[in-house]
């Protein structure tokens, strides 16, 4: 589905905020599908697969009948096909413990349009890189170049799924995708431009910073110490050495 | 509640002190004497002879040997592997089997092995009554047994009494408590440890970590939905780890109950908040060129950004008091840099420049991470808000002994000395009341240092700039 206008299918019981994001996504030149609630969520997805999914955490907090958002996001995880999901919440600290999902991603209520604008862009490269990774290699044998391994790390390419010693850790679509391309090459060094030129996959606002801080969640998510597994190459950028 | 009551060294030299004095007393015994023609001949004491000296050595070493072998028993009955009890039964036989041994068969050996090595030697042996005395001075180890053991006996049940009302409470409790050596294996627990070990195996872990760590390890560990531990592993000085996992049922219904509450009001105030700022954002970013409506907009989009953030304050105050803080042990360096990676882009958009100085060595603190960010946050939040453009607002982390600091200094305007060293602390006090801040911001951070044991400080030279510390113990 790469199409020149992706589609993202947005997710959220109440019209104000899905027609506040339709406009800001439709501005910004992606197709726009709405789902008031889980069931036709997950209708417009047997219909035709979007791109990514902005699904709301809580849909109908009043009925526990219905279908909350991580029933939805575990509806859309069983499917066979990844769809990138990001998770808006209305509370900056919730508490989300690791979900087992696959890559994930949150943003939070009231969302700041540039930064919502250049995650979804993002996410959509890394998904994309990854993708044309996997099939580039898959010509061989494709059960191994579905798992990449970096030492007692675990990285599943096709359910998006990163486990280490054996515990299943929650990177977001972008983290997965920077550990994913240092994994494929192991001990080669990049430079922060060479990486955003690959991962994030277009021009950013000239703010290498950027890796850094997907380094440092990287890091701290998998528990790793200082310059373990990933290392710092002073004045250069990263490498990945297992 | 060690299980080493004897340290590990001296214990050894007590054990094997009482066979060393028995034998000692066999070897040293023989004595050489010249007979009148010059021929030397070899004396062989034996503890059935009526010597002084054999006697001496034979109830001597019988005593010690019998008192050692108590003190051991002893000891092995204090420590607290009921299991372990026949080790002591087992030294005392082996001890009265050297006994024994010691009594008869030593003197024969020695005389024999004399006799081949020297032939012309003349060997003046008492081999009668030796049975007797063997008798004898078994009597006078029954004896010194029977006075001391009643004693120790009684001390001993005594004890067991103790021990067994203890055993019985701690059966009875709701906290899991466990002991465990120094290589992490579990020694002692009771039955709720048992049950929680069984039900998580986070528990063992984090008694890993303590093992590694030689430091106290705490989590808190979900058995169900409805029961949830706080889990302390700690490392003893003599090498043991004490495990402790209380449930906290209490706190946890009101905390679950609150976590109900909030999301439902933090969903029905957010969500109209985030649809107003968005719908007035994509006015204010929409073609048509209405520049009033525009402007219009922007103030709606700014206005209710600021209630935003005021809501997220009180509410975030309001689950202060309610929700305990959740432990882990963390490296403030990242976390340091994790907050700084928060703020640096804004901080580059604002046009001020954001730096990060921490030590190479991990500074290890046992805290709630996410309130620590939020702390943090709020401190850079305020230096960020009141440091010009072209500014610069440092993150720093100094490492003293019984605490860490965590600076923010900024550039800024400064703080009136009227709210300094800690006026600025307090709950809806504004230095300056008409800037749109809640007045929480800083107080929050007051809680939240004084929930982890800590404090903050503000220094500021007006005009010059502020550095807010915040103080955790080490």
């Amino acid at each position: 589905m790469t199409t020149d206008r992706p589609t993202v299918l947005v997710v959220d019981d109440e019209e104000a905020i899905r027609s506040a994001l339709a406009t800001l996504l439709g501005r910004a030149g992606y197709i726009v599908r709405q789902a008031a609630d889980g069931p036709s969520a997950l209708a417009a997805i047997a219909q035709a697969v979007p791109d990514l999914a902005l699904l709301d955490v809580v849909l109908d907090e009043g009925d526990s009948s219905q279908m909350s958002g991580l029933d939805v996001l575990r509806a859309i995880r069983a499917r066979e096909n990844f769809i990138p999901v990001i998770m808006l919440t209305s509370y900056p600290e919730w508490q989300v413990e690791s979900l087992g999902h696959g890559a994930i991603a949150f943003v939070t209520k009231p969302w700041d349009a540039n930064a919502l604008l250049g995650q979804i862009r993002a996410t959509l490269n890394a998904i994309a890189h990854i993708r044309r990774d996997a099939l580039r290699t898959a010509g061989g044998s494709p059960q191994q170049a579905a798992v990449l391994h970096a030492g007692d790390v675990m990285i599943d390419l096709i359910h998006y799924r990163v486990t280490r010693a054996g515990q299943e850790i929650d990177l977001t679509p972008i983290e997965f995708a920077l550990l994913a391309f240092l994994a494929r090459s192991p001990e080669r060094e990049w430079t922060r431009e060479q990486l955003l030129d690959q991962v994030w996959g277009y021009e950013w606002a000239g703010y290498p910073r950027t890796v850094d801080r997907h380094i440092a969640a990287i890091r701290r998510k998998l528990r790793l110490s200082r310059d373990e597994l990933i290392q710092t190459v002073h004045g250069m950028g990263y490498r990945l050495s297992p | 509640m060690t299980r080493r009551l004897i340290p590990f060294r001296a214990g050894w030299i007590v054990r094997l002190a009482g066979p060393l004095v028995l034998i000692l007393s066999w070897l040293v015994i023989p004595l050489a004497e010249m007979d009148a023609s010059g021929r030397l001949s070899l004396v062989v004491i034996r503890a059935g002879s009526p010597d002084a000296l054999g006697w001496l050595f034979g109830a001597v070493g019988a005593t010690i040997g019998a008192l050692i072998g108590l003190g051991w028993y002893a000891a092995a009955l204090r420590s607290l592997r009921p299991s372990r009890r026949w080790r002591p039964l087992i030294g005392m036989l082996a001890m009265l089997l050297i006994l024994g041994l010691g009594w008869w068969f030593v003197p024969q050996t020695l005389l024999t092995s004399a006799a081949i090595r020297q032939p012309p030697v003349i060997i003046r042996a008492e081999s009668d009554g030796a049975l007797e005395w063997f008798i004898f001075s078994l009597v006078i180890t029954a004896i010194v047994i029977v006075i001391t053991g009643a004693r120790r006996r009684r001390r001993h049940e005594r004890w067991r009494g103790q021990r067994r009302l203890l055993a019985i409470m701690a059966e009875q409790l709701e906290d899991g408590v466990a002991i465990y050596n120094w290589r992490g294996r579990l020694r002692w627990s009771n039955q709720a440890a048992d049950r929680y070990l069984k039900a998580s195996p986070e528990i063992a872990r984090l008694v890993n970590r303590a093992a590694e760590t030689r430091r106290v390890a705490v989590q808190r560990v979900t058995i169900s939905e409805t029961l949830r531990l706080q889990v302390t592993a700690a490392a003893q000085p003599d090498g043991t780890i004490r495990l402790i996992a209380r449930p906290a049922p209490s706190d946890d219904a009101r905390e679950h109950f609150y976590e109900r509450f909030m999301r439902r009001i933090v969903h029905d105030m957010r969500n109209p908040l985030a649809a107003i700022v968005a719908h007035a954002g994509n006015l204010r970013a929409g073609p048509g060129g209405d520049l009033a409506a525009q402007n219009t907009a922007a103030i709606i989009e700014n206005e209710a950004g600021r209630l935003t953030r005021l809501v997220d304050s009180l509410l975030f105050d309001a689950r202060l008091s309610y929700v305990p803080p959740a432990l882990e042990m963390i490296d403030l360096g990242d976390l340091l840099e994790a907050v700084y990676y928060q703020y640096d882009e804004r901080a580059a958009r604002e046009g001020k420049r954001m730096e990060i100085e921490k030590p190479p060595e991990p500074a290890l603190a046992e805290v709630d991470h996410d309130l620590l960010v939020r702390a943090l946050g709020n401190l850079i939040d305020n230096s960020l808000k009141y440091t010009p453009p072209g500014g610069s607002i440092v993150l720093s982390l100094e490492v003293e002994p019984g605490q860490y600091r965590l600076n923010v200094t900024d550039t800024g305007e400064g703080i009136p000395p009227e709210y300094l060293p800690d006026r600025i602390f307090e709950a809806l006090v504004r230095a300056r009341p008409r800037d749109g801040g809640s007045g929480l911001g800083l107080s929050i951070v007051r809680k939240i240092a004084e929930l982890h044991g800590g404090s903050v400080h503000a220094e500021s030279i007006q005009g010059a700039g502020t550095t807010l510390t915040l103080c955790l113990p080490r």
